[in-house]
């Protein structure tokens, strides 16, 4: 923090003019002691389980059911079950997966870039947002995994020595996918739990049942609290997200070539990845705030999740809205000037064909809907701010539907346009994983430290005793 | 006229017959005639696979003991002990045959893996058709492996006749049916319904029976007789006169309502070969000779569709409009009869805004005098069939274009049918194949049998005609029996040899026939004996089969009687065509011809040429009348509303409504006086006249196989009863209902991409390469970079650098041990290709292609390699109308085998990949089914196993696992050298890469066991010169290639200069589809050429679809090019 001080000699243009001290709102509000953190923290998994959470919990296990039933019947029956047909080969599941990798990407970019970037802001957000992460990208995985005509052979797809001597294709973006995507979810996994290991110790250390000593036991790995395990954890903890860091924009600009290595009109475009990576980070914060949200109301953590929280996130969202909003009239422009009458048509077509509605839909959500927090009355209304980021992850669905299926449904002959329209099985499959994802997040809210005490600790008052003057 | 071809004993390892011949006097022979249909064959009733093999290894193994027929004895089991002669496994026997059908036989060579068959070629011997078929004999194959097949013979033992007894009809040996039969005594009694047929046997046989006072009469619904018949009686000849063109020698064709090259008349295999003859291009000098068509009709058939210059006009007007069209010869001639003038211009009232159509059209067929034709479709009355005859007659173009042949018919029609059996004439009704209960509903059936005191069926399969009857008789299909016929232009006689035993206890026609005589005998026995008796053939039987035609006399009319009184007595009935009061006209259904291929899932699923429907039929009406009713009964949903994209001129706007890809049709009841009415769906079809409705027989049956039921509707109560099929004051009452339509093609236009490239053979002169100017890639900055003046067929098989900065492996021969002997590649002539669709069935033949029903087509699923692609474009676009009168576009898309194919490259497996001969080859085995490479695909070619097609029937796929598994019967029509796919696998054309393979091994062979001989070495020391190994070119035809009439396809190795495909290649019409995304295909289409008379009135200086192009490409010159272009 920058600190004026009288002694320093002053340019003598400025000798009148003294900048009022920038007063950062405090992270923590209402003066709350460690101690408070620690009991409030640690007694969300200690308390007994709430009511509200089984209730929850078994809606998300039947929700979650359809998904398993879903593809049991796929499994057993064929790819035809699904609305897919000849031009549109992928239909909802590739729609779903690079939905929910999206929304894994707010994740990792708070908990890395942030942290690289020293926004202190990012401690009481960034376990949840982890969490997230991992299984928006476990439920991202069924779709490619179980998309595929014969599953039990997608494990092809490895680069395992075999007795065919066959390997993968190196040079389609599917196999990319796949290394992209389990670097990805391993490096993500990593990261989450070892930031996780110091809470897992308080866990361990304040729990009174036997069961309870020996889980968080073993998953404290031994955290003793000493000075060198401090050392070696933050040491790691720098590493693992300067290399996340690269992977957030990794990720989702491979699976923007997915569609940019194709040449159909529409897809082939070179703005895709910056544009997919904006896209996945609007997506992944309209996520954060989504379940932030609710969580800070349920748990009462309004003085550890605060409206400067809120705001950021808001901000973030409303920036690379606006960056999606940009890179929409971009495409526009360049299949105008690239003088493609093909691509031209493609977004044309997008606009005004056979799946306009779902265009508009994009747009409005995302491009129209962000711009209200524009307003600061806005942003301080949590419940308008809620459905606002319901709005952006539909919109973002909608985006990727557009571009999956406005493409495939008219591309180069016409005689081979069609439609997609999808099944009943389709949309209970993707309606499922949420139910996946409400349980597995459910069961981290039960279970396990919903924010990192320690880093928490590190950014509130108490914790700078000297207010920064060192 | 028939010329047997040279060449054709000279093709490797292929035979073509099998005799008995000098055997038949041993005693073995004899027993053997005993064994032929043993009581023990209903064993394998159900057939199972193993069963049917066991019985096939039995009879091979006696054919090894000296018995060479092709239809084998069965006693035991036996090992083969000694590899019999002639059969090697694995590699499949060709055997001569033909089709029987209402329009002639049509001689075949069939393809038989260890004794099935499987695929059916033409035989080349026969030199009209020239090796190719039509596609309902693609698809006849398929009816003999018919799990809804009579599985032999059956009585009916319900009590009360007529009602309906599905569930009533028990298992009756076919011995016990001859027996009853040749027990018959009173033969006068008897009545025989015979289907149409050109079979002499069976003609024989009909004589004898005649001879003994039995009765005769013969019945088809789709009667090509009755213009023959008419015509005699109007010209005063005794016999039926057929029209016999020649299309090859014609320069100039007038088509009156005439589908000569389609479905709807007979010998269309034929004469498109004749015809699309006169359309090959291949430089300007060319195109001057190019033939030229001009055709008047009331529906748009694929005829009209090849058409230079084609008039919208109702059928009932063609009448008028070929009155005009002699009065406008006849007027130019020598010697007026102004009577007949008078007449003629009498005839030809309210037909004055075609006169200048008319009399430029007349002008051109006389300046072409002796090598012009005129023909009539076989629907128009006997007066247009003479008014025909007289214009050929003004043109002389009798003894050069056309022949008429005396045709004899001594058979009774279906009236006198009727009439004797009120009388209660007959006690025993035969009714002998066709299936005339479900086509003349008009006829009380049920109650006219009554009087009878038995009746026999000899059918396919249970149908409506079979309900009604006492006894229900399993046809053999024809690859089961025997019989010997003409063709339709009387030139050949053809033997119809059996591949296999029957599979089922069933009969032939024949067979029955002759125990009806008294005699029980086998067909085979009735062919031979009855060809021992002809004296116009002069070779012995054994080489009849062997080359599977023989020529024979025709009577031809020599003089030609005067026509001029019998027009004068023609009396032009002035029809009144309105909105109010249509025209409807009945055409054979595409899919079923006329019903008899409901059940078959090829013809079914193969999508109509025009309308793109599959598993349908319906009411086709014009764009015109779309409208009008559309105004009258709004919520009818008819046409769709428009869009922004059709209102400003993006796309144009879809014929009919689609609701999630499915096109939603109205169902309405179309009235034709009082009782006459039917129920379908309305369908809109531009190039129709306004106020013609179209619609097909064949569809709606009600007692079909599980292919067939449920689909198209049923028309035939529109049928009159001497099967004339146009009819007037017609009326169009909406239900309410909707049906939902299978259409494979949504959308018709081009939208101005360089996607079929055509011009006008005048154009064309002065612009050889006008298709290389076309496309994006013409004027797109040059990304083959040095390599951009390089020819396609150049481009495909060695690599460009271009101005790429990276280094590429050179993939040429001489410089790389992977680079293949042979590069293949195709080409497809666009100006050849008439839309038969007859490719389509092939390949689905040849390569196991499954169906996968009316629903899976709905969602887009449809598993064709080879389609399609029908485009329509018009004069003007003008917003949201759609069109009246369009130009047909089609062109046949397959894999096009891309040698940068963008498929394969994102591929994450590696299961679709490039081989070292350029093929585009695909590893079912490999593929796990990301469907990517579909997305990929720019030419949508790529198909997936949704489900297991091959494993389930069509209703049962959303069963999965317990679902109820296909009827193995329909397993043994598999080609055995194709793969056949499982669900979850990508699949797509391979260019028939087993019959290349067979080929190269064949060669190869021949090649070593040359050089053993000659070097006396050993297999390993060999050395094989590269020259040896080479396939010679035309030896591999790919199916799609070998059915095609007109020879639109080609296929051989590029890197041969000499190769047919090579030559095409380098021609100016030879562009790549999509060219600018530089995939550089393998498969490249010669530009469509149309030949317009500028003199007509609609004369355009380049076809639509050029235009249409050049306004969207170069948007700034839209108002002068259409200045400049339009008249």
């Amino acid at each position: 923090m920058a600190t004026v001080s009288d002694k320093t000699e002053q340019p003598a243009i400025l000798a009148k003019v003294k900048p009022a001290p920038w007063k950062d709102a405090p992270l923590v509000e209402n003066r709350r002691s460690f101690h408070w953190v620690t009991e409030k923290i640690c007694g969300i998994v200690e308390s007994k389980t709430p009511n509200w959470w089984w209730w929850c919990f078994i809606t998300a296990l039947c929700i979650a059911s359809f998904t398993g039933m879903g593809l049991v019947y796929l499994v057993s029956t064929g790819v035809g079950v699904w609305g897919n047909n000849n031009p549109v080969n992928w239909g909802w599941a590739i729609v779903n997966f690079v939905f929910w990798i999206g929304i894994g990407h707010a994740g990792t970019l708070i908990s890395a870039i942030l942290c690289l970037l020293k926004q202190k802001w990012r401690t009481s957000i960034n376990r949840a947002s982890e969490a997230m992460t991992v299984f928006a990208v476990l439920c991202a995985g069924i779709f490619p995994l179980f998309h595929v005509g014969r599953v039990w052979f997608a494990w092809w797809l490895f680069p395992i020595p075999n007795a065919n001597a066959i390997w993968p294709q190196f040079r389609s973006p599917l196999e990319w996918d796949v290394f992209a995507v389990s670097t990805y979810a391993t490096v993500s996994i990593l990261f989450w739990y070892m930031g996780m290991i110091p809470d897992l110790a308080v866990i361990r250390d304040r729990a009174k049942e036997t069961w309870r000593k020996y889980f968080y036991g073993v998953l404290s790995m031994g955290w003793r609290n000493a000075n060198n395990h401090w050392r070696n954890f933050e040491m790691a903890y720098l590493l693992l997200a300067g290399l996340s860091t690269p992977l957030v924009l990794s990720v989702h600009t491979i699976v923007s070539f997915d569609f940019a290595v194709a040449n159909l009109p529409g897809w082939h475009t070179t703005i895709f990845p910056p544009y997919f990576v904006a896209g996945a980070i609007f997506s992944g914060f309209g996520m954060v705030l989504t379940l932030l949200l609710p969580v800070r109301a349920i748990y009462g953590l309004h003085d550890l999740i605060t409206q400067k929280h809120i705001d950021n996130i808001c901000k973030i969202t409303l920036a690379t809205g606006s960056m999606v909003g940009y890179a929409y009239s971009m495409e526009f422009f360049i299949a105008w000037y690239g003088a493609n009458p093909y691509e031209g048509f493609a977004f044309i077509n997008r606009a005004f064909g056979n799946y306009w509605w779902s265009y508009w839909i994009m747009v409005s959500c995302n491009v129209i809907c962000p711009q209200l927090f524009w307003f600061k009355k806005i942003r301080e209304n949590t419940p308008l701010v809620w459905i606002i980021s319901i709005f952006v992850n539909i919109g973002m669905w909608f985006e990727r539907f557009v571009i999956a299926n406005t493409t495939l449904s008219r591309d180069f002959l016409p005689s081979s346009w069609g439609y997609y329209s999808p099944t009943v099985v389709d949309i209970f499959t993707f309606f499922g994983t949420f139910g996946f994802f409400s349980v597995l997040f459910l069961l981290f809210l039960r279970f396990l430290p919903l924010m990192p005490m320690a880093e928490v600790k590190s950014v509130m008052p108490q914790a700078d005793p000297h207010g920064g003057k060192h | 006229m028939i010329q047997l071809s040279e060449n054709s004993e000279n093709i490797q390892g292929k035979r073509y017959w099998k005799s008995l011949d000098d055997l038949a006097d041993t005693p073995g022979f004899r027993s053997w005639v005993e064994n032929e249909f043993p009581e023990g064959a209903s064993f394998i009733d159900g057939v199972q696979r193993r069963g049917f093999l066991k019985v096939m290894a039995a009879s091979f193994g006696l054919a090894g003991l000296g018995m060479t027929g092709c239809r084998r004895p069965e006693h035991a089991i036996l090992p083969h002990g000694r590899s019999p002669e002639e059969l090697i496994p694995g590699v499949p026997a060709f055997y001569s045959s033909a089709r029987p059908t209402s329009s002639g036989f049509i001689p075949l060579i069939v393809e038989s893996h260890e004794g099935r068959p499987t695929k059916i070629e033409g035989n080349p011997s026969y030199a009209p058709g020239g090796g190719s078929t039509d596609i309902y004999t693609q698809a006849s194959v398929l009816d003999l492996y018919d799990p809804d097949r009579a599985r032999g013979c059956f009585i009916n033992e319900t009590e009360s006749k007529g009602s309906d007894t599905s569930s009533r009809w028990k298992k009756l040996p076919s011995a016990k049916i001859t027996e009853n039969l040749s027990q018959l005594e009173n033969l006068e009694r008897v009545a025989i319904l015979v289907e149409h047929s050109s079979s002499s046997a069976r003609e024989s046989l009909l004589t004898k029976l005649q001879a003994k006072k039995a009765k005769v009469y013969s019945y088809e619904a789709i009667d090509f007789t009755s213009p023959e018949k008419g015509l005699s009686k109007l010209l005063g000849l005794k016999k039926a006169t057929r029209t016999s063109p020649n299309f090859s020698k014609s320069r100039k064709v007038l088509s009156l309502d005439s589908d000569f090259l389609g479905h709807r008349e007979p010998n269309s295999a034929v004469n498109t070969k004749q015809f699309m003859q006169g359309r090959k291009v291949h430089s300007p000098k060319d195109s001057k000779g190019m033939n030229r068509l001009y055709s008047v009709e009331s529906d748009l058939t694929i005829t009209g569709g090849v058409a230079d210059h084609r008039l919208r006009l109702s059928s009932s007007q063609i009448e008028g409009f070929s009155a005009l069209i002699l009065s406008k010869l006849l007027q130019t001639s020598a010697d007026k009869n102004d009577k007949l003038l008078a007449h003629l211009d009498s005839l030809s009232e309210g037909l004055e805004s075609q006169e200048e159509w008319a009399s430029e059209c007349a002008n051109d067929l006389l300046i072409n005098s002796k090598h012009s034709l005129a023909v009539a479709g076989s629907h128009l009355p006997a007066s247009v069939h003479l008014l025909t005859y007289k214009i050929n007659q003004v043109l002389g173009n009798h003894g050069t274009c056309l022949d008429y042949l005396q045709i004899e018919d001594s058979a009774g029609d279906l009236s006198s049918l009727c009439e004797s059996l009120e009388n209660k004439d007959i006690d025993t009704l035969i009714f002998l194949g066709g299936n005339p209960v479900y086509h003349c509903p008009s006829i009380d059936w049920a109650d006219l049998i009554k009087s009878t005191s038995s009746t026999y069926r000899l059918g396919a399969s249970i149908d409506e005609t079979s309900q009604l009857c006492d006894y229900h008789t399993g046809q053999s299909h024809f690859l089961e029996c025997w019989d010997i016929g003409k063709t339709w232009t009387q030139d050949a006689y053809a033997p119809t040899q059996p591949l296999l035993a029957p599979i089922f206890d069933t009969l032939s026609d024949l067979e029955l026939l002759s125990s009806v005589l008294g005699e029980i005998k086998n067909s085979h026995d009735i062919v031979k004996s009855y060809f021992d008796e002809i004296p116009d053939i002069s070779e012995n039987f054994e080489n009849f089969l062997k080359h599977g035609v023989s020529p024979a006399k025709s009577a031809s009319l020599k003089d030609l009687p005067n026509a001029d009184t019998a027009i004068l007595k023609i009396e032009g009935d002035q029809i009144e065509i309105s909105a109010s009061s249509l025209e409807v006209l009945l055409v054979p259904d595409f899919h079923t011809w006329d019903g008899q291929f409901s059940n078959n899932g090829w013809m079914m699923e193969c999508p109509h040429p025009i309308t793109k429907l599959t598993w349908d039929n319906a009411i086709l009406i014009s764009p015109v009348l779309a409208k009008q009713l559309e105004s009258k009964h709004p919520d009818l949903g008819l046409l769709p509303k428009a869009t922004m994209l059709n209102k400003n001129g993006q796309i144009a706007p879809d014929a009919a409504v689609f609701q999630d890809g499915k096109q939603k049709a109205p169902i309405v009841t179309l009235d034709v006086g009082d009782h006459h009415q039917i129920t379908a769906p309305l369908y809109v079809q531009p190039g129709l006249a306004d106020y013609t409705v179209v619609s097909t027989i064949g569809q709606g049956r009600s007692r079909v196989g599980r292919v067939g039921s449920g689909t198209g509707f049923n028309t035939c109560s529109l049928l009159h009863s001497d099967s004339k099929r146009i009819s007037n004051g017609a009326t169009i009452k909406p239900t309410g209902d909707f049906h939902i339509l299978a259409n494979v093609q949504e959308h018709w236009s081009m939208e101005g991409r360089a996607i079929v490239r055509e011009t006008n053979a005048k154009y064309y002169a002065e612009h050889e390469d006008f298709a290389q100017k076309m496309g994006s890639e013409s004027h797109s900055p040059p990304m083959w970079g040095k390599d951009q003046d390089a020819s396609l067929a150049e481009k495909a098989t060695t690599t460009p650098r271009g101005n790429s900065a990276y280094e590429h492996p050179d993939h040429t021969y001489e410089h790389s041990e992977t680079f293949g002997l042979h590069q293949w590649g195709m080409s497809i002539d666009l100006n050849q290709c008439t839309g038969c669709s007859a490719c389509v069935v092939a390949c689905q033949s040849e390569n196991n292609i499954p169906i996968v029903g009316k629903d899976q087509v709905l969602r887009g699923r449809e598993m064709h390699w080879m389609r399609l692609d029908r485009y329509f474009s018009s004069e003007e676009r003008d917003g949201a109308e759609l069109p009246s009168d369009v130009q047909v576009s089609f062109q046949g898309v397959a894999c096009m085998h891309c040698e940068t194919a963008p498929c394969e490259s994102v591929c994450p497996v590696n299961a679709t990949v490039h081989d070292e001969e350029g093929l585009n080859a695909m590893a079912y085995n490999r593929c796990v089914g990301t469907r990517y490479c579909a997305n990929n695909c720019p030419y949508k070619v790529r198909r997936f196993n949704f489900f297991d097609w091959n494993k389930r029937d069509t209703n049962e796929l959303y069963q999965g696992p317990i679902g109820e598994k296909n009827d193995s019967l329909v397993d043994m029509g598999k080609n055995p050298d194709v793969t056949v796919r499982m669900r979850g696998v990508m699949e797509k054309c391979t260019y028939c890469v087993q019959r290349i393979q067979e080929s190269k091994i064949r060669v190869k062979v021949n090649a070593q066991r040359k050089a053993k001989l000659e070097s006396g070495k050993d297999g390993a020391d060999i050395n094989l010169s590269v020259k040896d190994l080479k396939v010679p070119d035309g030896t591999i035809k790919t199916a799609c290639q070998q059915v095609c009439p007109s020879d639109a396809i080609a296929f051989g190795d590029l890197s041969d200069p000499e190769s047919e495909v090579s030559k095409l290649k380098t021609n100016p019409r030879d562009y790549s589809v999509l060219g600018y995304l530089n995939t550089r295909p393998r498969t490249t289409f010669l530009a469509k050429v149309r030949n317009p008379n500028p003199k007509m009135p609609d004369y355009t200086k380049k076809p639509h679809a050029y235009r249409e192009y050049s306004d969207k490409a170069y948007p700034a010159d839209h108002g002068k090019s259409k200045k400049k272009d339009s008249h």
